[in-house]
């Protein structure tokens, strides 16, 4: 017996109990500090800084020259979009518009999550991480609504349609969609306290990141989307206030593929589209889908944004290059640019010409070759009002800004009607058409039963 | 006549000896014992002068065996004519008879008789007496309730396949090679007993020599494995705990014997392939296929393609390109089309990348023992030249196998010491065409460029001779270019010392260090190499910028997997009184496995210094492609790194009792626990047991039946388990130490929180009957089961408003039912033999639960295994019912019970009771027939395997909406009216509609039965005996020919489809000859 108890003793003494707590893989984690938190933040592959690109499919910034070339689009849903037609997905499932912003919202709560467990939050560096993932959070719920919904209008935003809006990262949860008031009352309530959580600052060479300046940029974009003018205004100082750097183009290369990289200095936050190989929406060097003839011809000669946006390609139209990107896919982020105009616009909509037509010149003169810049002038606030739509079409284009200003505008009674030709054939899309929001992808209305769009 | 009354009681004296010596049953049929001992003078001095004669049960003498005197070192060895001298022997000795390929006999001397003739049992006629090895303890197989299955040594070899679970197929009941499933589905390459999970492993345990295998399979020498015990049930597997789940192939390595004179086996095996089917695999005919494309041409299909012009086009493209463009004539365009037609590029790769396979198999081992020592040597070597000129394999093995036994025999010590190194060479990239017409070699035999990544008249251009030659001329390529060499130490070490005697205390250890270094190098004038130096280089002036220096490109791998197990075991077995034993083990089992894994690629490399260039690349930079700026990439430099650990201990016991022979009562119990990422520790370990019952028939009082003297009842009862270790109960995040374009390393979530996961369980009924009548003319046993796996994994899909579109959970139930069925018959005997072994197993599995809701009828057609539908098999086959084609070619199917053509809406459909079921794409029912026929020194066995009851569905069939070349059926497709009524294959259509295509290719239009029959394989053996043999100074010697892959007897379906090889190319006929040398 004694030998049995000194073999047990040994057997105690060379148990792998203690090795039991050992990670099976050592890339394994269970998040916990701010670098793990920030590490999900940061996941731009297929998660973050990821926007739809149903909205520049639709819009009406490109034209498709012919049928052969309409005929020659490989993935389904870049035909049907460009018709408008009812049914875009034709039976695809896990359509990326809709599930990579509720990815996004779903790291974003996750990492709420696990700071709410944590007590004590009087680490500053825990709040910039709790206000970059209220930050997702609202940017990527606005994603979402700004595609599958119609316009904020106060008249029926409360009975219109919104989004599930999903506030933990819970999977057992299945939301039904709130209203557009409600929707846009949560993306504000989570953009406004990130702006408070949040450093001041853009990092440099981390344009991905949100920071104060991007949370009002992003408050005063969805104000304007909303036609909420003052309070979009608002927005648009406080993020110029904090930063309003231009870049001169007459120090950027025109004959470059892109003058401009990951961190180009007008960038406030960078998002670009998610693209799902839709040849008309990136900046391919291609003959099946050329920019708008009568948006080209908006640009005047002298103006720099013809050559740095646009080359012309084989058939002679014009193709987009990499704008604020390095690559072929469409930046849709937030930039300076973008401050100017809708301050710009703001201050039309309260008659403040003046101060209106020199902010724009501002802009404008930034884009003109040096020596040539003749600044623009306008009789009314009118007419000044039209001057700034127009520039807001030249300068934000390709940054599938348009849908949701085609959306905004024809809300005001502009009556924007948009026209495809194809094959001899007249496609138009009424204003306020419903196909101006678009379908839900069946998947997941099956499984979540939530309510499908009328189109 | 005195002296025959005295041998026959003697022989009956030997006979219940022997019986009780052994504790084991002797089926009467073989004649165990023939003794007649003749001693002369000498007894009063109780020593005797012996001498004798060994036979085998043939009568025939054996030569070379040894007879040993027990505990001495005096021994004789039997002459040609079986007969042996032994001088001396005592009264109270004991004769050991050792011959190989016999079963060991011990005679004792008690009587004064002089001369004896002792027949020796050859070991694989005495199967059933053999005891099972379940890796933890030996059975005596007629005391276990488990389901078992044993496969001799003869069976091992009668496949010559390098792989040892190769060797397992269609000899064994209830197992099957996966051959023909889905590659993308959770199917293992080897089922035992059909499914027991869903999500989780699927492979099963292999355990060899005791203990858990952790290398690769490859390099295990199945020359150096005497036995296979294969563990199907609770009881027979739950030792195992929960990584027995899917059943337990145990491997037992050769060893020497005790008081064996060193016995010397040579084997050679030469095996020839025929060369791969390269027509098998559907495709567009040349011509078929420029008719197609100058269709699309003329639709405008190529021009976004065209107007990049770097993207690649075929030969036929650019004809009709240039003809467009007015650069050539009608007629030049027409006979450069003409000649293209007249291509065929398989002919080309038949010709010269594809090769006949040549396997070579040699082995030498050594192998005996001393009254206290038995060892065992071997060498291994393999040398395969694979089907592609490219690719070849080389291994080399090495055993050393020693056992002591110290302390008045009370210690035994084993040590083993494995040595064995793989090396795969192959050329990485191999060559795909890029139409159906290219040509490898021109006229002159000249290596010809061909549609590389870039079109042709692009790079013939492209940066004016500043670029490395950008041509792509696979003929050029044909050596390998990466070698994947795999290194295996393992060392066994053991003590069982005998504390009582019944009791024995051991302990085991075992340490595996297995390296797999994966090398392969581009050279410099590689495509691969000069394709990427091309891409990320630019021109200023006359000045190339070169971002990825001039060289070689060398991508390294290496793995090391590292694993311990140290095992303590207790182990009772005695005989109480007459009526009482009992069998237990109670022990402790730790293991620990690390893998490590490194990689890295190595740009502007020279072999010869082993320099490169790597510091020249900025990893962080953006490099545009020199034919688009508008691409740009990241190069990666830096090294890769990942660790796996996998900490797992278990306790565990095991009990039999066995009363008067007749009943066996088990019971097992197990509990295992394993480092599990991210559950609380009392979710780390599973209990798990089992029972069980043995109720030998044949052995009560009130059994009389003649017919069938052996006669036994199994049931078995309990819990085997699973785990699925990529799954954690906590939020849990991969960071695999990747970076964002802004510098920042990023994580991904692998899965949100699941505060409720569980380890799987199974549990398992099993009821066998074995059986064997008289004279053993018919033996067997029939095996029913019923698996049902519960707290599955499975795989919920969820909406996309959560972020995540699917969620492991332990979500799903599965049933499995089965029935295997053996039976032995010796049809003819005498001269010319015949015997027959027929297998069949039922294996039919049900998913019970499933929580998750469906996402559509498409997604149940071609993805049920994603997402099975409750109440039909994990592999079920389903399909959209088909109306046939319109009056224009377009298919139909039915939406609401009418006829539609609404494709949409048809795959959308979320009502599963519109789709077709057809079955599994697994077979139900399979099995084997063996006969062999001896005739003296000749014996012929053929294999004849089934597999009925299943489905399959054709692949890449012409749907009207795909333009590749590489279809089936695109011939028969629709083209004129009337043909509707002839052919189920669409019109060409154009633009392609995709719903039309997934409708078409889940249609039931294209679901074949798979049922079929076929010549598995044959064996012709010979061996020669007498003079010749023994010249040599062999003591036996045989020589085979054996021929695999000879083809279907009969198949269900009309279809050139072989099922068992929907995915490439069906294996060719091959044939092995091969010789067997015993000194």
């Amino acid at each position: 017996m004694k030998k049995i108890s000194i073999l047990f003793y040994l057997l105690v003494l060379i148990s792998c109990t203690k090795k039991l707590e050992l990670k099976p893989e050592s890339s394994l984690v269970v998040p916990s500090s701010i670098k793990d938190l920030e590490s999900l933040l940061e996941n731009n592959n297929a998660v973050m800084n990821l926007t739809p690109s149903l909205a520049q499919l639709s819009a009406d910034e490109y034209f498709i020259p012919s049928q052969t070339d309409f005929l020659s689009l490989r993935n389904v849903t870049g035909r049907t979009t460009y018709l408008w037609e009812k049914d875009i997905f034709q039976g695809q499932t896990q359509i990326t518009d809709w599930l990579t912003p509720y990815k996004a919202i779903f790291y974003a709560n996750s990492v709420l999550g696990v700071l709410e467990q944590q007590p004590g939050s009087n680490d500053p560096a825990k709040a910039i991480v709790k206000g970059w993932a209220l930050f997702v959070r609202a940017y990527s719920h606005y994603a979402l609504v700004s595609t599958f919904s119609k316009a904020f209008d106060t008249q029926t935003s409360t009975t219109d349609l919104g989004i599930p809006i999903k506030l933990n990262a819970g999977i057992d949860q299945i939301e039904p969609r709130a209203s557009v008031q409600q929707t846009y009352e949560q993306i504000i309530r989570d953009a406004t306290q990130s702006a408070e959580l949040l450093q001041q600052d853009i990092i440099p060479g981390k344009r991905n990141r949100p920071s104060k300046v991007a949370a009002y940029a992003f408050l005063a974009r969805v104000y304007l989307s909303m036609r909420q003018y003052p309070q979009a205004e608002e927005n648009a100082d406080k993020a110029l206030a904090l930063y309003s750097v231009l870049t001169d183009f007459n120090n950027l290369s025109l004959t470059a593929f892109g003058a401009f990289d990951y961190n180009s200095v007008e960038t406030i936050y960078f998002s670009e589209m998610n693209l799902s190989l839709y040849t008309q929406t990136a900046a391919f060097n291609s003959v099946v889908y050329g920019v708008d003839p009568e948006l080209i011809g908006l640009y005047s000669s002298n103006d720099l944004r013809l050559p740095i946006y646009f080359r012309q390609n084989a058939a002679g139209n014009y193709n987009p290059k990499a704008i604020n990107n390095i690559s072929q896919i469409p930046f849709t982020g937030l930039a300076t640019d973008e401050m100017y105009l809708i301050k710009a616009e703001c201050l039309a909509r309260r008659s403040e010409k003046d101060q209106a037509l020199t902010l724009l010149n501002t802009l404008i003169q930034s884009r003109t070759q040096t020596g040539t810049f003749l600044p623009r002038t306008a009789e009314s606030p009118q007419e000044t009002l039209e001057l700034i739509l127009t520039e807001r079409r030249k300068a934000l284009v390709w940054r599938s800004l348009r849908w949701t200003d085609l959306k905004r505008l024809n809300l005001e009674g502009r009556n924007i009607v948009l026209t495809r030709v194809l094959n001899g054939q007249n496609y138009t899309l009424e204003p306020n058409s419903p196909k101006y929001v678009m379908p839900i992808p069946d998947d997941e209305i099956v499984l979540s039963g939530i309510t499908q769009n009328m189109r | 006549m005195s002296c025959l009354a005295l041998l026959s009681t003697f022989l009956f004296n030997q006979l219940t000896k022997f019986k009780k010596l052994n504790m084991k049953k002797t089926k009467p049929t073989i004649v165990l014992a023939m003794l007649c001992l003749i001693f002369s003078a000498k007894s009063q001095e109780k020593q005797a002068n012996i001498q004798g004669r060994i036979i085998d049960e043939k009568q025939k003498p054996i030569p070379s065996a040894s007879v040993r005197i027990k505990h001495t070192n005096k021994y004789a060895t039997s002459n040609t004519s079986g007969t042996f001298t032994l001088q001396d022997v005592k009264l109270t000795d004991t004769l050991v008879i050792t011959f190989i390929g016999y079963v060991t006999r011990e005679v004792p001397v008690d009587k004064p008789l002089a001369y004896e003739t002792v027949i020796l049992a050859s070991e694989e006629n005495v199967l059933d007496l053999v005891e099972i090895s379940t890796g933890y303890q030996t059975l005596p197989k007629e005391r276990a309730s488990g389901s078992f299955t044993q496969i001799d040594n003869k069976t091992i070899n009668r496949n010559v396949g390098i792989n040892i679970l190769d060797r397992l197929e269609a000899v064994s009941s209830g197992m099957i090679l996966n051959r023909g499933l889905a590659p993308a589905t959770n199917n293992p390459k080897l089922s035992i007993r059909g499914r027991s999970t869903i999500f989780a492993n699927t492979e099963p345990l292999i355990v060899l020599d005791g203990f858990p295998y952790e290398g690769s399979i490859d390099q295990i020498n199945p020359a150096d494995i005497t036995s296979i015990t294969i563990l199907k049930d609770a009881a027979a597997a739950s030792i195992w705990g929960t990584r027995a789940g899917n059943g337990v192939i145990v491997l037992t390595s050769k060893n020497g014997k005790f008081n064996q004179p060193m016995v010397i086996e040579a084997s050679s095996t030469l095996t020839g392939t025929a060369k791969l089917d390269i027509f098998y695999s559907p495709q567009l005919s040349a011509s078929e296929y420029i008719d197609l494309e100058a269709l699309l041409f003329s639709k405008g299909y190529y021009t976004d393609e065209i107007n990049r012009k770097y993207s690649p086009l075929t030969q036929a493209v650019e004809t009709f390109i240039k003809r467009q463009a007015g650069q050539i004539s009608a007629a030049d365009s027409a006979s450069q089309i003409e000649s293209l037609k007249q291509q065929d590029i398989r002919k080309d790769i038949d010709r010269h990348l594809n090769r006949s396979q040549v396997y070579r198999q040699y082995q030498l081992n050594l192998k005996g023992g001393g009254s206290s020592n038995q060892y065992y040597f071997s060498a291994g070597y393999d040398k395969n030249l694979e089907s592609q000129v490219s690719s070849n394999y080389e291994r080399i093995s090495l055993n050393a196998n020693n056992s002591y036994l110290l302390l008045n025999e009370k210690l035994k010590l084993t040590g083993q010491v494995n040595f064995s190194s793989g090396t795969a060479r192959e050329k990485f990239d191999t060559y795909l065409p890029f139409s159906p017409y290219e040509g490898l070699m021109g006229i002159n035999g000249e290596s010809l460029a061909l549609t590389g990544a870039l079109r042709q008249n692009y790079i013939d251009t492209a940066g004016r001779g500043k670029l490395l030659d950008w041509n792509y001329r696979p003929l050029d390529e044909r050596e390998p270019n990466q070698s994947d060499q795999r290194i295996q130490y393992k060392i066994n070490v053991g003590a069982d010392y005998r504390i009582l005697k019944s009791l024995t205390v051991s302990g085991s250890y075992q340490y595996l260090n297995e390296n797999g270094d994966l090398q392969r190098l581009y050279q410099e004038q590689d495509y691969y190499a000069r394709n990427l130096i091309n891409r990320y280089s630019s021109i200023s002036g006359i000045q190339t910028n070169r971002v990825i220096p001039i060289g070689g490109i060398q991508q390294e791998e290496s793995q090391k997997t590292n694993s311990q197990i140290l095992r303590f075991q207790l182990s009772y077995n005695a005989v109480l009184g007459e009526d009482h034993a009992i069998n237990a083990i109670a022990g402790y089992e730790g293991s620990d496995g690390r893998i490590y894994n490194t990689g890295m690629t190595l740009y502007g490399y020279d072999p010869e210094t082993a320099t490169n260039g790597n510091q020249l690349i900025n990893p962080r930079s953006y490099y545009p492609y020199f034919y688009d700026p508008g691409l740009s990439e990241q190069i990666t430099t830096a090294p890769r790194q990942y660790n796996f650990t996998n900490i797992n201990q278990s306790y565990y016991t095991n009990i039999a009792y066995t009363y008067l022979n007749k009943y066996t009562l088990s019971a097992s119990a197990r509990k295992d626990e394993s480092n599990i990422f991210g559950v609380k520790a009392s979710q780390k370990g599973v209990p798990l047991w089992s029972t069980g019952l043995v109720w030998n028939i044949a052995n009560e009082s009130f059994y009389h039946l003649d017919l069938l003297p052996i006669l036994s009842f199994r049931a078995t009862y309990g819990y085997n388990g699973n785990t699925d270790k990529t799954i954690s109960g906590l939020l849990t995040v991969v960071n695999y130490g990747l970076n964002n374009p802004w510098g920042s390393n990023y994580a991904r979530i692998l899965n949100p929180p699941n505060p409720s996961l569980t380890w799987e369980k199974s549990r398992t009924w099993n009821l066998g009957l074995d059986f064997a009548s008289r004279n053993n003319t018919l033996n067997g046993s029939i095996d029913l089961y019923r698996k049902d796996g519960q707290d599955l994994i499975g795989n919920s899909p969820i909406a996309m408003q959560t972020g995540i579109v699917s969620f492991k959970g332990n979500t799903a139930g599965l049933r499995t039912r089965g029935l295997d069925l053996l039976l032995n018959s010796k049809n003819l005997s005498g001269n010319f033999q015949w015997q027959s072994t027929y297998l069949l197993s039922y294996a039919s599995d049900k998913v019970t639960s499933y929580k998750a809701k469906q996402g559509n009828n498409l997604s149940i057609v071609s993805g049920n295994y994603n997402n099975p539908l409750e109440g039909y098999p994990y592999n079920a086959v389903f399909s959209f019912p088909s109306a046939g084609l319109d009056a224009n070619g377009a298919p139909r199917g039915y939406l609401n019970g009418e006829i539609s053509k609404d494709y949409s809406a048809i795959i959308t459909n979320q009502n599963p009771g519109e789709l077709r079921y057809h079955g599994s794409s697994s077979p139900t029912y399979f099995g084997s027939l063996i006969n062999t026929f001896t005739y003296h020194q000749f014996e012929l066995s053929v294999n004849i395997s089934y597999k009925l009851d299943y489905f399959f569905r054709r692949s890449q069939v012409f749907s009207g909406n795909l333009y590749t070349f590489r279809m089936d059926g695109y011939g028969e497709r629709w083209q004129k009216p009337g043909d509707e009524a002839l052919t189920k294959i669409p019109a060409l259509n154009f633009p392609a509609n995709n719903s039309a295509n997934s409708f078409f290719q889940a249609s039931e239009d294209l679901v074949e039965k798979a049922d079929h029959i076929r010549l598995q394989d044959l064996r012709f053996a010979y061996s020669p005996e007498g003079l010749p043999i023994q010249k040599l100074g062999l003591s036996s010697a045989s020589i085979f020919l054996y021929a695999k892959n000879m083809g279907l007897i009969w198949k269900a379906t009309d279809q050139k489809i072989d099922p068992d090889y929907l995915n490439g190319y069906p294996h060719p006929l091959s044939l092995s000859v091969g010789i067997n040398l015993k000194f």
